[in-house]
């Protein structure tokens, strides 16, 4: 969480959408089942697959305990993989607050990148959605230029359009009160 | 057609699997825990996270050492 400045407050946060998570953990889950359906309900699988994986695989011993056992061994590590996909998703966040935007962007554990543009250098904002399936459940990329040239990109955004007119109104209140003046009575 | 030599699954090859991937995660939940604690964001969604993954991978750790102590007992 970036440290905040005096005065200033978090107006409105916005994150990845869902299905940015979901489409990375749908492999894990895939996997974390087939040793299940492998063993307790083989005739879901092809045959020729079950057949290849039973001549590939002897186990000694205890056959039932041993298949547990590497299954919850395939577990803890896709348990693992599937948090280092779920902190990538969460601590991608766009802050926007009463002064600045804050766009934070993880890219694995200890790749990091934090950016924050005031709010009255901001010169446009513009929301792209990716398609079909992004229109109907609400996802796409939100890109705001500065006065500097700079352009920040926020891929995957949950409602991109919302956040677009967040920063905008956010920007134009800011804008309003930069071109205010002033007047201080003066004393007699 | 080729055929692969198959894979014998037994006391020393779990045993060896075992620790490296107690290891990695040993290792892997040092560093959530880091990460978490110095760039992790206060809300009840990120807490509860974070607590899940504690109960579950430390469930699954503990979970896979007793059934490694149930094949070794077979065996």
């Amino acid at each position: 969480m970036p440290p905040l400045e005096d005065n200033e407050q978090i107006l409105y946060t916005a994150r990845k959408h869902w299905f940015m998570l979901v489409g990375e953990s749908v492999f894990i889950a895939v996997l974390a089942v087939l040793p299940g359906l492998f063993f307790f309900a083989p005739h879901l699988l092809p045959s020729e697959f079950v057949v290849a994986i039973k001549g590939l695989v002897r186990f000694e011993g205890s056959y039932t305990l041993s298949v547990l056992l590497l299954w919850a061994i395939e577990l803890l590590i896709l348990t693992i993989v599937f948090f280092l996909f779920w902190t990538d998703y969460y601590l991608d966040v766009w802050f926007v607050t009463n002064q600045r935007v804050i766009a934070v962007e993880q890219r694995g554990l200890f790749n990091r990148n934090i950016s924050t543009f005031r709010l009255d250098m901001i010169q446009d904002a513009t929301v792209s959605v990716p398609g079909l399936l992004a229109t109907l459940i609400d996802f796409g990329a939100v890109t705001v230029r500065t006065a500097s040239s700079d352009s920040f990109r926020f891929r995957g955004a949950s409602a991109p359009s919302r956040l677009k007119e967040r920063i905008m109104a956010e920007h134009a209140r800011a804008q309003a009160e930069k071109q205010e003046v002033w007047v201080k009575p003066t004393e007699l | 057609m080729s055929s692969l030599s198959p894979i014998f699954v037994e006391e020393t090859a779990l045993s060896i699997l075992l620790v490296l991937v107690l290891a990695v995660f040993a290792v892997m939940t040092g560093i959530f825990k880091y990460h978490w604690s110095r760039f992790g964001i206060p809300t009840r969604v990120f807490q509860n996270m974070t607590r899940a993954y504690f109960w579950i991978s430390g469930t699954l750790a503990v979970l896979s050492v007793i059934l490694f102590a149930l094949v070794l007992f077979k065996f």
